[in-house]
């Protein structure tokens, strides 16, 4: 038998098992495999590699997938659980900084404080804290995410 | 008639629209499952590319929990597996970068996973079942991640050539030639097994 017709039934075997071959090879092929003995072979040990694949089986440490699974779930809880508490936050920021800022100048007018005076008095110790903690929230809330 | 048209929208829903809707939601309970359903396989695959169990083990935890954050990634068009398994590769990759202390800017970043097997205490040793498969644990621990890769997708995972050119994110004609040298090596560890006995 010629040289090449064994290259290419070997070729074709090894094609044949990552993805389907044409049905008019097949049939040359199972011709040449029913009259060639070494090609069989090779498609004998493609067949036993696969079934060796198949034959790992690795231990399972059953504990070890148990707080695996544990550990998502939890976090996939946490995750869910405070989906709204950063826009709350920063809602929260604004609207209370709107009814502070209305009371303080309020007050201002009542005491005749010069404007600029407590407009800078409001930022640093009402605008600035608020907008503080709120990142002091977001940081630790990703921090809990990634422990 | 509205819980009546929402229960016959999810009976219509494929496992991989329940598998993304679930994980939008974070819902813990489909999660755990979900979890739980794809330890082995994970960690197969992980072990396969890293050739290391403890390694493979830590992996696992942190591919869930990119999962979760990258939720919104997977629309559930697709199998779940490949978007599964390239997180866990991304993973894999980062791991080995941190620990030969590799930039990020090696132009190659599959080339990472071309680090020779340890040879020694091989869990492929271990979890060899059959005569076969204890013949070609050695090959398999001594080849390079990235075919031991390409085998695991293809026949254990069943993921077309396509998928896993897109978990391994090369051409198909290169998984098709991995695939293939990776077989020629078990074939020939085989043969030759077979002639020295």
């Amino acid at each position: 038998m010629q040289p090449e017709l064994h290259e290419r039934a070997r070729l074709l075997l090894d094609r044949g098992m990552i993805e389907s071959i044409p049905a008019e090879k097949q049939r040359w092929l199972d011709h040449h495999l029913s009259e060639c003995a070494e090609c069989s072979r090779h498609a004998e040990l493609n067949r036993r590699a696969i079934q060796a694949l198949d034959s790992f089986a690795f231990d399972l440490d059953h504990a070890a997938a148990l707080r695996v699974q544990e550990a998502v779930t939890r976090r996939a809880e946490r995750m869910r659980s405070t989906p709204l508490a950063v826009p709350l936050a920063i809602a929260l920021t604004i609207a209370g900084s709107f009814v502070m800022w209305q009371a303080v100048a309020w007050v201002a007018g009542q005491l005749n404080l010069p404007n600029r005076a407590w407009q800078f008095s409001f930022v640093v110790f009402w605008i600035l804290p608020s907008v503080l903690i709120d990142m002091l929230l977001l940081f630790r809330r990703r921090l809990r995410y990634d422990s | 008639m509205v819980a009546v048209v929402m229960a016959f929208s999810r009976l219509s829903e494929t496992e991989s629209q329940c598998i993304a809707r679930a994980l939008r939601r974070k819902d813990s309970e489909s999660i755990g499952r979900l979890v739980s359903q794809y330890h082995y396989r994970l960690l197969r695959y992980l072990v396969y590319l890293t050739s290391r169990r403890e390694q493979a083990e830590d992996l696992v935890q942190e591919t869930w929990m990119r999962v979760l954050e990258r939720a919104g990634q997977y629309n559930g068009r697709s199998r779940f597996e490949p978007w599964l398994f390239s997180i866990a590769r991304n993973l894999a990759i980062d791991h080995l970068r941190r620990r030969q202390k590799i930039g990020l800017n090696t132009p190659d970043a599959g080339a990472l996973l071309e680090v020779p097997a340890p040879d020694r205490h091989s869990p492929f040793a271990a979890a060899a079942k059959s005569e076969d498969a204890v013949r070609v644990a050695g090959a398999l621990a001594a080849l390079e991640p990235i075919y031991r890769e390409a085998l695991l997708l293809r026949f254990q995972e069943e993921l077309s050539l396509d998928e896993i050119a897109q978990v391994a994110g090369a051409p198909v004609s290169t998984i098709s030639s991995r695939i293939h040298r990776g077989l020629a090596i078990m074939r020939s560890q085989l043969e030759g097994e077979a002639g020295a006995a």
